[in-house]
């Protein structure tokens, strides 16, 4: 729980993170209501929404393009981002947070080490994961149990997350002996309670993530603008949460 | 055939024929080993293609002497049957057979016109004549079958057991074998139902067994009669094998459950087993030709499953934020097609491009909905009525449904439908100008004159609005139709328009503004093909949903961007 307290004490740092988040969500909030409602003023869709809208307006006019575009370019932009970031923050996390400015600068500093660890890490981790799901794939079709193809895809995302965790725990060791180091170290190491450690506090935020996610979902299938705005609210705080104990999780390695 | 002929796909080949207790084997020919088959008239000319030959698909057998009117033959046919794996409607998976298509057909006799028999085309179905048919199938002792017709015998030899099963006034047979069916049953009236389902979908039993019985009301008040037969098995084949599901045979059909996850929302499932049972009406007693009027049996089916679903369910897709009927589905089917054709086609006449689909299946779907508006549900019904009297286990044609319609419905119905079928005709009525202002007031004289503040609020409200609304018919239907205005008080102003000489302008006075000009607001002409253009609105009052929207969009965007950089 110590990484916890400290993490809570340099809450800047979730707050920066989060507000990548928010500023996300803005980016696809802001165009998407505007192209709506310029879609739907002065025509039967301004009087009666239903379902007509999606081949009438969204599917014409080479939007759905436009916008897959659209969303590649900013998932790029956010990942890019947030490996940026998180040069700073883990500089942060092993001393004070000094200010945005400072960790701007070192985020600037180990970029690029932090993109090479990304890929190192991140390219084998999609392979295992494709491999496993092309075994849990095969053990489903092969059998007349129609249960199996769900048991499967639970067994599927429970490797994907472990091997996440596992990956991330290898990733976030070399990220901070590159920091100390000043230049890049790769790491395959395990230390059994700080990884149990850094395990939970990573499965606690998933949960809290998807549990104000859920209940979001809830929200905005009620009808009110007060639920909407709730809504809207409680995936906001299940993101924040889940920076929060993401970070948490890093501090422990640290 | 050799190996490698047959490796990976089927085939169904002829081994032995007696003709009235001789060997007549020297007499059948395969249409592909015939000198100038086109001689025979027996497909149409424009069936030849580049891709689509005379092959092993048609056989001829030749009667030594012409069968006069009240003769009689025997001819005994064997065969051999290699299934595929399965990729459409028939085959294998491990040790699950589903079998259709896989005997030797008749083809239909039809009088002065001849023999009616096709080429195999990719798109077109089927067509045969009804018969009484007995089959003994032999399996090994632990397979579940289920099949066309009812069980007669079952003996048990060693490790495998035949089962005979018969039946009166079908026109075809199929049957699926395999050790691991589960089997539920049921009963709706008088019809005992069978469900063989695969092993892990007993939480699907109750959908649906539900999904089944909607079928079974909806199409008997759509047809007048209920399923006449007492016996009714769905398979639900396992998803390994899915190029089963979803196909029609007498008293038995294919299903579809793509998986136990699917939310109940999602009425895929149950919509793909009303539209199959379906068939049992329109294509199993009403044995339409299915190579030559696709239209007649997916067409009608097909607003067969939307009146069914949406009588049972409502909706087929049914979230609390998303809602969309069969109707709706069909609709925004039909509006995506820009092609060339129309559904009064054979099969293998449609270009390329997803006209047959969409013209078998969703224009006669939104065209007969409208009808159903236009005339009222009861005079509608009696068309359906009607037509599934007269021509119930008999082989209907377009013209039968025509005068069908003429008769019931009349001559502007008939018409209607006949340009859906034989034309591009669409209907689009438009609002395509509307305006509400103020009516400036005179200013005389007495207007200088001092006004006694009780007299001024009456003033306020002697406002009126001058209001326009301007209609445009842009299909080539001219059908009358509702034009409404609603005011900002929540008042409407209603108007009629007879939809002819392409335009029309209303002009009224109001005493409050009015918001929105909207044209057909009852949806009557349910197969309008853009309503986007059906209102104008001067004060957009859907904002909520956009924003809602806009706003349920960016947070799944939100949620799966960080999920995915889990390990950053």
């Amino acid at each position: 729980m110590n990484a916890l307290k400290s993490v809570l004490r340099k809450h800047k740092l979730v707050t920066i993170l989060y507000l990548q988040e928010l500023a996300l969500f803005f980016i696809i909030f802001i165009p998407l209501t505007i192209w709506f409602h310029s879609q739907t003023s002065r025509n039967y869709f301004g009087t009666t929404f239903t379902v007509d809208i999606f081949p009438e307006v969204l599917a014409k006019g080479g939007a759905p393009v436009v916008a897959a575009i659209f969303i590649i370019l900013t998932f790029l932009l956010f990942i890019l981002f947030r490996i940026y970031l998180m040069g700073g923050i883990f500089d942060s996390l092993m001393g004070k947070y000094s200010g945005f400015p400072h960790l701007m600068s070192e985020s600037a500093r180990h970029f690029p080490r932090f993109l090479l660890l990304f890929f190192v890490y991140g390219i084998p981790l999609l392979i295992l994961s494709a491999i496993f799901s092309k075994l849990t794939g095969s053990v489903a079709s092969h059998s007349p149990d129609q249960s199996m193809p769900v048991t499967m895809m639970i067994i599927n995302r429970v490797i994907a997350l472990l091997l996440s965790i596992l990956f991330s725990f290898w990733h976030t060791c070399a990220r901070f002996k590159t920091i100390i180091s000043g230049k890049t170290k790769i790491s395959f190491c395990i230390k059994g309670k700080h990884f149990l450690w850094f395990a939970g506090y990573q499965i606690v935020s998933v949960i809290f993530l998807f549990v104000f996610a859920g209940l979001s979902v809830i929200l905005l299938t009620k009808s009110g603008t007060g639920l909407m705005i709730a809504g809207f609210l409680s995936m906001q705080i299940g993101l924040y949460g889940r920076n929060l104990f993401k970070l948490a999780s890093y501090k422990v390695v640290s | 055939m050799d190996t490698k002929e047959t490796k990976g796909f089927g085939y169904c080949k002829i081994t032995g024929l007696t003709l009235n207790g001789e060997n007549a084997m020297g007499k059948f020919h395969y249409i592909s080993d015939v000198p100038n088959p086109e001689s025979f008239g027996i497909f149409w000319k424009d069936e030849v293609s580049k891709d689509v030959r005379p092959d092993r698909t048609i056989g001829l057998i030749q009667l030594p002497e012409p069968l006069n009117p009240g003769e009689s033959i025997i001819l005994k046919i064997e065969f051999e049957t290699k299934f595929p794996r399965v990729f459409a409607r028939t085959g294998y998976w491990q040790t699950f057979f589903m079998a259709g298509q896989w005997f030797p057909k008749m083809a239909v006799f039809q009088g002065e016109k001849g023999w009616n028999c096709h080429l195999f085309h990719y798109r077109s179905e089927f067509f045969a004549d009804f018969a009484h048919y007995k089959v003994a199938l032999t399996v090994p002792k632990d397979y579940v079958v289920g099949s066309t017709g009812y069980l007669k015998n079952e003996t048990t030899t060693g490790n495998t057991k035949t089962l005979t099963f018969e039946v009166d006034n079908v026109h075809d047979f199929a049957w699926t074998a395999w050790n691991h069916w589960k089997v539920a049953t049921d009963q709706w009236k008088h019809v005992k139902l069978f469900l063989l389902y695969p092993p892990g979908h007993e939480k699907t039993v109750h959908r649906q067994f539900e999904a089944l019985k909607a079928a079974f009301s909806g199409y008997a008040e759509l047809c007048g009669e209920d399923y006449p037969y007492k016996k009714f098995t769905l398979v639900d084949p396992p998803m390994q094998a899915s190029g089963a599901g979803g196909m029609e045979y007498p008293m038995l059909v294919t299903g579809m459950f793509p998986s136990t996850l699917t939310p109940a929302g999602i009425r895929i499932p149950e919509t793909v087993i009303v539209h199959e049972f379906g068939h049992n009406y329109f294509y199993g007693m009403l044995a339409s030709n299915e190579f030559e009027d696709a239209w007649m049996d997916e067409g009608m089916n097909s607003f067969g499953t939307a009146y069914a679903m949406n009588r049972h369910y409502k909706y087929d897709l049914d979230f609390p934020f998303l809602k969309m009927d069969g109707f709706d589905e069909a609709r925004m089917g039909f509006g995506t097609y820009k092609g060339p054709d129309f559904p009064g086609k054979a099969a293998w006449e449609f270009s390329p491009g997803g006209g047959y689909s969409n013209l078998s299946y969703n224009k006669p779907t939104i065209y007969f909905r409208t009808l159903e508006n236009m005339l009222g549900k009861e005079k509608f019904l009696q068309i359906f009525h009607t037509y599934f009297a007269r021509f119930k286990f008999k082989h209907p044609a377009p013209e039968d449904f025509l005068g069908i319609v003429k008769e019931v419905g009349g001559d502007q119905a008939e018409d209607f439908i006949r340009r859906m079928l034989y034309t591009r005709d669409k209907i689009d009525y438009a609002v395509t100008e509307a305006t509400s202002g103020k009516i400036p007031r005179f200013v005389g004289l007495k207007a200088f004159q001092p006004v006694p503040d009780a007299k001024k609020n009456k003033k306020k409200d002697k406002t009126r609005y001058q209001n326009t609304i301007t209609v445009e018919n842009r299909g080539n239907f001219q059908f009358p139709v509702t034009v409404v205005a609603t005011l900002k008080d929540g008042s409407k102003q209603e108007f009629k328009w007879d939809g002819k000489n392409g335009w029309h302008r209303f002009e009224f006075e109001s005493a409050s503004p009015m918001t929105v000009a909207i044209v057909d607001p009852d949806r009557i002409y349910a197969c309008d093909v853009s309503l986007k253009n059906n209102a104008v609105t001067l004060e957009p009052r859907t904002g909520g949903s956009m924003n809602k929207l806009a706003l349920t969009i960016s947070q799944i965007i939100q949620m799966v961007f960080n999920v995915t950089s889990l390990a950053i």
